[in-house]
């Protein structure tokens, strides 16, 4: 067996002493956000079989059933529990489906940026010298853009490009692509600045000493003991890019609205809330908040959970 | 030189660094060198080792002993000088090259916290170079001769599974001092193994030292500043100031007829439970950066003997009596007592 | 016969455990000692046996979750541990000197040394700047810092190691205090620097009148720089007398295995004389005597009960086998 093997077989072990899921139930808060979480994934996953309704569906939609109110109110229809949109669509499905689509789009923006972030922060932290200064300025040039103009550029130049059909099929790849090499610099200048600091420090003199490749240390050396501030910034990335997307699909760039999102709900249903149609906008968007903020409590408890001092805690 | 062949010869060593802080107010001397902003580390100098002696470097903080080690073991090329390895010049050799030479040489840290990787557990710490240099070896075949060694340097196998947070100063050290004898080394070199230890763990790392050297037939080459350890257990000793060795000999001359007045000094200041310090004597000042371009003795500014030569002229190693090399100007008309008063220095 | 300056009784520290289940263990365990007027003590002890946190307790300045669980500390007539922050913070600085270990973190920064220095001595005495910085160029010139005026304006990373531990003793005798509490003062330095900064912090006291509490984990550098000694194991003392009688007929195994240990003790070449294991962990205490499993003269009844320190001043050791009154084999040095 090579030391590659070796240390993936260490890392389940070394994971399990963390003692993660006994912190977890030690901090409410953190707890209830991650069971929430949980819940909302879960749901999300589920989605194709527990909606009611298919959204993207045209045959399923009538227009007659617009605009009808959630079952607490007068005149609801009990089909439709949380109510129907402008055009007919069942809101909780809607609701279901823009909740897959949102957290399909954060996890794989962020692990896009994860590992461009990650490779481009890790050789310009142990490299420095020209590799350092080229991938900084590059993280630099990236950074002076707001990444939402930058976004929005992009998709709206594609969408007139392609023509609607087509960037119906790819948006989500799409924004997953923009948003995803949107952030990368995040990743790479925090753990270029670890990187620097664990550089210094004994342990890589010792394995150079030992004659390891330079490959191998930063892998199984440098980055396991600077990889916990990058899974914070990865939580709370999801966060983001989801809070982006929504943003997006707000203003009509992001997802299509045949493809329910739920800052495209919101951004549709605005123009009915002054007639009262509260519903549209308002139960989209709360659902929204609920992922986003239960995605930064656990970020943040993420963030002391990980301290290595807590590896090998007798339970 | 000695009658052992030579297992490590450094000759003529150099290396200088550019000082940190320094760039920040270029805009104040726009035109100046960069010579007035390098360091000089290490400034010509020379060294011996015999296979199975123990050659101790005692010098103080800044005197290069870290930089030497990092140009002894590979971590950093020197600018101008030769390091060779049973005859064959290992410095300035590339990754691949100085592979083979990797498993040869192996380096004990001084901080033994630092020196482990904080999130590998003792046993992975010492099975990872293993598998490394030898990947046909299975699993447990690694891990079985991992805790021999562990057994080896007297650490008991149920700590194994422990992270390096959760052992004692002195178990840390050992494992690194068993990390560095899983490749099978044949000399080791060890910045300070002991500063960083209490009294009484000292005395059990030396005595594990003096067992694996004679076990193993080990060379060392230790780097330290407590005197007295030194003293237990050297062959020879070399003492360093800014860069350069001020003097070289065997571990009965140097501390009963020290030649160097650093030399002195140093013995005079260096801790003693029984004996009082009545004419404890001091070195003001402290060691101060060489710059590159500085003539004259390193010591010339602490050193009370100093006169007009040691201003002008770096002196050179002389042997002054076998197998005993001093560079200074007085020697070897130098006073042979041990105790020398030094003189306060003189302040502007 | 005149009360002591520092008296510490009996004193019990425990660390509140992050785990809201476990018990705490107590990390100190009963520690009794005096200090006397210009008295200079050295407490040595290795890394585990609880000095740090012994010289933390008493100026409480606790920087984890430690607490004084019982016990008293006594200075100058006060009750430390009864007094609320803001009547313990007069007293730290102003009759309470602390000289920390690491000459490159004890000093701010990014404060000047005329900053700092100025700081300290205005926030306790109510002088103007000048006279306050005419207190500070004294002090300066007494811990022998050449071109004070110089160096007032300069910034810690602009001082050697050895200037830096001297500014931060001169910090320490700014207000003049009457107990200077120094917690391995020379360990980060070289061993010239630690000879000078040792005889000139001795000195300073001596003349000063101003008591000393010297923590160090190496008996060989206070050997000569202390009146009495006090060793320290796992959380209690286990020795305590003059210097030179403790040196030259140390009592308890601990000590002379101390002692033994040093290389001077032994010829070159030949092996050291090693106290076997190392210092149990806070959960292995118990009702014995710590040191049990690491003696060689243990016998039964250490490890049933705990010895106790005699009470009267004087030479004494905490160990079953002299209050049995009987002589250790091959305890003489």
């Amino acid at each position: 067996m090579n030391a590659a093997k070796y240390h993936g077989h260490h890392v389940w072990r070394r994971f399990r002493r963390q003692q993660l899921w006994r912190q977890l139930k030690a901090n409410k808060t953190a707890f209830v956000s991650a069971l929430i979480l949980l819940t909302l994934g879960l749901l999300a996953l589920l989605t194709p079989w527990i909606s009611p309704f298919d959204p993207t569906d045209m045959q399923q939609q009538n227009i007659m059933d617009a605009e009808l109110p959630p079952f607490w109110q007068l005149g609801n229809d009990s089909r439709f529990l949380l109510g129907t949109d402008g055009l007919g669509r069942d809101l909780l499905s809607s609701i279901l489906y823009g909740l897959k689509n949102s957290l399909w789009v954060g996890f794989w923006a962020v692990i896009l940026q994860f590992i461009l972030g990650t490779s481009l922060g890790l050789c310009a932290g142990y490299f420095g010298g020209w590799a350092d200064r080229l991938i900084m300025s590059l993280a630099d040039f990236q950074l002076t853009f707001s990444s939402l103009m930058l976004a929005i550029l992009v998709l709206a130049i594609t969408r007139a490009a392609m023509g609607a059909h087509d960037y119906h099929i790819w948006s989500p790849w799409l924004l997953v692509l923009v948003l995803g090499l949107a952030d990368w610099p995040q990743y790479a200048r925090t753990l270029r600045a670890s990187v620097l600091a664990e550089k210094h420090k004994d342990y890589i003199a010792a394995a150079q000493v030992l004659g390891y490749q330079s490959r191998h240390i930063m892998v199984f050396h440098i980055l396991p003991n600077t990889l916990s501030p990058l899974l914070v910034i990865a939580t709370w990335q999801i966060a983001h890019v989801i809070l982006a997307e929504a943003a997006l699909s707000f203003l009509n760039i992001g997802m299509p609205y045949a493809n329910p999102s739920l800052g495209g709900l919101m951004g549709a249903g605005f123009e009915y809330m002054l007639s009262g149609v509260w519903w549209i906008a308002l139960l989209p968007g709360l659902a929204l908040l609920i992922l986003l903020l239960s995605i930064n409590l656990v970020a943040d408890w993420l963030r002391d959970a990980l301290d290595p001092k807590n590896l090998g805690q007798r339970p | 030189m000695s009658s052992t062949p030579a297992l490590l010869e450094i000759s003529n060593l150099h290396k200088s660094y550019q000082a940190p802080n320094q760039a920040h107010h270029w805009w104040r001397n726009p035109l100046s060198t960069s010579d007035a902003n390098r360091i000089q580390a290490i400034n010509g100098l020379n060294l011996c080792i015999s296979i199975g002696e123990t050659l101790c470097v005692v010098g103080e903080s800044g005197c290069g002993k870290s930089t030497l080690a990092s140009l002894v073991m590979g971590l950093e090329q020197p600018d101008q000088g030769h390091i060779s390895y049973q005859g064959k010049t290992i410095s300035g050799l590339k990754h691949k090259h100085r592979q083979e030479y990797r498993q040869r040489m192996q380096m004990v840290f001084q901080d033994p916290y630092t020196a482990l990787n904080p999130r590998l557990t003792v046993l992975h710490a010492l099975v990872e170079p293993l598998l490394y240099h030898q990947p046909q070896l299975n699993r447990q075949n690694a891990i079985d001769q991992a805790m021999a060694q562990l057994l080896e340097v007297g650490i008991d196998p149920a700590l194994a599974q422990r992270f390096p947070h959760q052992l004692s100063g002195g178990q840390r050290q050992r494992v690194n001092i068993a990390r560095a004898l899983m490749v099978q080394p044949e000399f080791i070199v060890a910045d300070e193994p002991l500063s960083a230890l209490d009294v009484s763990i000292q005395a059990q790392i030396l005595n594990l030292l003096a067992e694996l050297q004679q076990q193993q037939q080990l060379t060392y080459l230790i780097f330290s500043h407590n005197l007295a350890a030194v003293e237990h257990m050297a062959d020879r000793v070399a003492v360093m100031y800014e860069g350069q060795i001020c003097e070289i000999a065997s571990r009965e001359q140097i501390f009963n007829q020290p030649q160097h007045p650093y030399t002195q000094a140093l013995l005079a200041a260096s801790p003693q439970i029984y004996t009082a310090p009545n004419n404890r004597q001091k070195l003001v000042g402290d060691v101060p950066n060489r710059i590159p371009t500085q003539q004259g003795c390193s010591l010339q500014d602490r050193c009370p003997k100093a006169f007009e030569t040691c201003r002008h002229q770096t002196p050179k190693a002389k042997e002054i009596k076998p197998k005993h090399w001093v560079a200074c100007h007085l020697a070897p008309n130098l006073i042979t007592q041990t105790q020398v008063i030094l003189e306060p220095r003189k302040l502007p | 016969m005149t009360s002591p300056l520092l008296k510490v009784t009996d004193l019990h520290v425990n660390f509140i455990s992050r785990w809201p289940n476990e018990p705490s263990v107590d990390v100190l365990r009963g520690v009794c000692f005096e200090l006397n007027r210009g008295e200079r003590v050295a407490l040595v002890g290795e890394s585990g046996a609880g000095k740090s946190l012994l010289a933390t307790s008493i100026i409480q300045l606790f920087d984890s979750s430690a607490r004084i669980r019982q016990g008293e500390v006594v200075f100058e007539g006060q009750q430390l541990t009864q007094l609320n922050p803001k009547q313990l913070r007069k007293i730290r600085g102003r009759r309470i000197g602390m000289v920390f270990q690491d000459p490159m973190t004890n000093l701010n920064p990014s404060l000047t040394l005329e900053q700092q220095l100025l700081e300290c001595i205005l926030s306790h005495r109510r002088i103007s700047r000048a006279e306050a910085r005419l207190v500070a160029l004294h002090k300066l010139r007494q811990v022998h810092i050449p071109a004070p005026e110089a160096r007032l304006q300069q910034y810690p990373h602009q001082l050697s190691a050895g200037q830096r531990q001297r500014a931060t003793i001169a910090m320490a005798l700014a207000l003049e205090p009457t107990l200077i509490i120094a917690d391995e003062p020379t360990s980060a330095l070289d061993v010239t620097m630690q000879a000078e900064v040792m005889s000139l912090l001795t000195h300073l006291c001596h003349s000063n009148g101003v008591a000393l509490l010297w923590i160090t984990h190496d008996l060989s550098l206070v050997a000569h720089a202390s009146d009495r000694c006090l060793i320290m194991y796992a959380g209690q003392i286990v020795e305590q007398g003059p210097t030179t009688a403790l040196i030259n007929d140390a009592q308890h195994p601990y000590t002379q295995g101390l002692i033994k240990a040093l290389p001077q003790m032994s010829k070159p070449g030949q092996s050291l004389f090693q106290i076997p294991g190392q210092m149990p962990v806070v959960e292995e205490l118990g009702h014995h005597c710590a040191f049990a499993k690491r003696c060689e003269f243990a016998h039964e009844v250490c490890w049933q009960q705990a010895p106790s320190m005699p009470q009267d001043s004087g030479h004494q050791a905490s160990c079953h086998l002299l209050t049995a009154s009987q002589t250790l084999a091959g305890a003489k040095l």
